[in-house]
């Protein structure tokens, strides 16, 4: 799993159970109010922290997933993982780079298209 | 492509960056004085909802088109990407509230298993073709 993948998760993952102890302890885990459609978050209030010995454990899990990840990556980035060859790697790299050409999603899903950026505009 | 077909025909026109903000400027009043009107209607979740959202960063709405290569000759599918925009936010609400109001159109189905349900119980004559 790519490092930026598992650090946006960590906070999501450590942020939960605080929201959950903060629904239980103000009888709001059972209230039916939430509508998912019209539901959005509120980006400025954040749960007052769980009892200290659950933070304690998710503060411990999540130093422990780190360095987990931390070590396999170590190990990895040694070894040429990527599924493309160099050469492939270097003409996938120019083609996107050269402004001639556009690389747009195709209709029906059929996977990327390379147009003339003159015949796409 | 996306020029001649779509962007410079008599369907669209053509305005400024500026002119553009201060129209969905002049949408955003006009809305939210819409809201302010008829807010004693919206239950609790929609006034979270529409103040939520009227507190997020917006965008403008983005055109593109998907090409359909398996045309000839090759032609685009326009999409106009509405999504974090203004419009949205209200179009969304919208939404919502009108799945109310589906169950009361006649040919309204809610899924496959109520429309074999619905069959079962009516009695058709031996040989009787359904259409």
């Amino acid at each position: 799993m790519p490092y930026t993948i598992l650090h946006n998760a960590a906070p999501t993952i450590m942020a939960s159970s605080p929201i959950k102890y903060h629904l239980k302890d103000n009888n709001l885990a059972n209230e039916g109010k939430y509508i998912k459609q019209i539901y959005v978050k509120n980006n400025f209030w954040s749960p007052l922290p769980a009892l200290t010995p659950i933070e304690d454990k998710l503060t411990s899990f999540e130093k422990a997933l780190k360095a987990a990840h931390l070590t396999q990556s170590f190990r990895t980035t040694k070894l040429n993982l990527n599924n493309l060859t160099f050469p492939q790697q270097k003409t996938l790299k120019l083609l996107k780079d050269n402004s001639n050409l556009i690389i747009k999603l195709m209709d029906k899903n059929l996977g990327p298209a390379i147009l003339e950026t003159t015949t796409y505009v | 492509m996306v020029l001649k077909e779509h962007l410079l025909t008599t369907d669209y026109l053509q305005i400024s960056l500026q002119e553009a903000k201060h129209r969905m400027e002049n949408i955003r009043q006009a809305l939210k004085s819409l809201l302010k009107i008829h807010q004693a209607i919206l239950t609790k979740q929609e006034k979270l909802y529409f103040e939520r959202s009227l507190q997020a960063p917006l965008r403008l709405p983005v055109f593109y088109g998907l090409p359909k290569v398996h045309k000839t000759p090759i032609i685009l599918r326009p999409i106009m990407s509405s999504c974090s925009s203004l419009l949205s936010i209200f179009s969304n609400w919208l939404d919502y509230k009108m799945k109310d109001l589906l169950p009361l159109v006649k040919s309204y189905l809610k899924n496959s298993t109520t429309v074999i349900n619905d069959l079962k119980h009516i009695n058709l004559p031996n040989g009787a073709l359904l259409f």
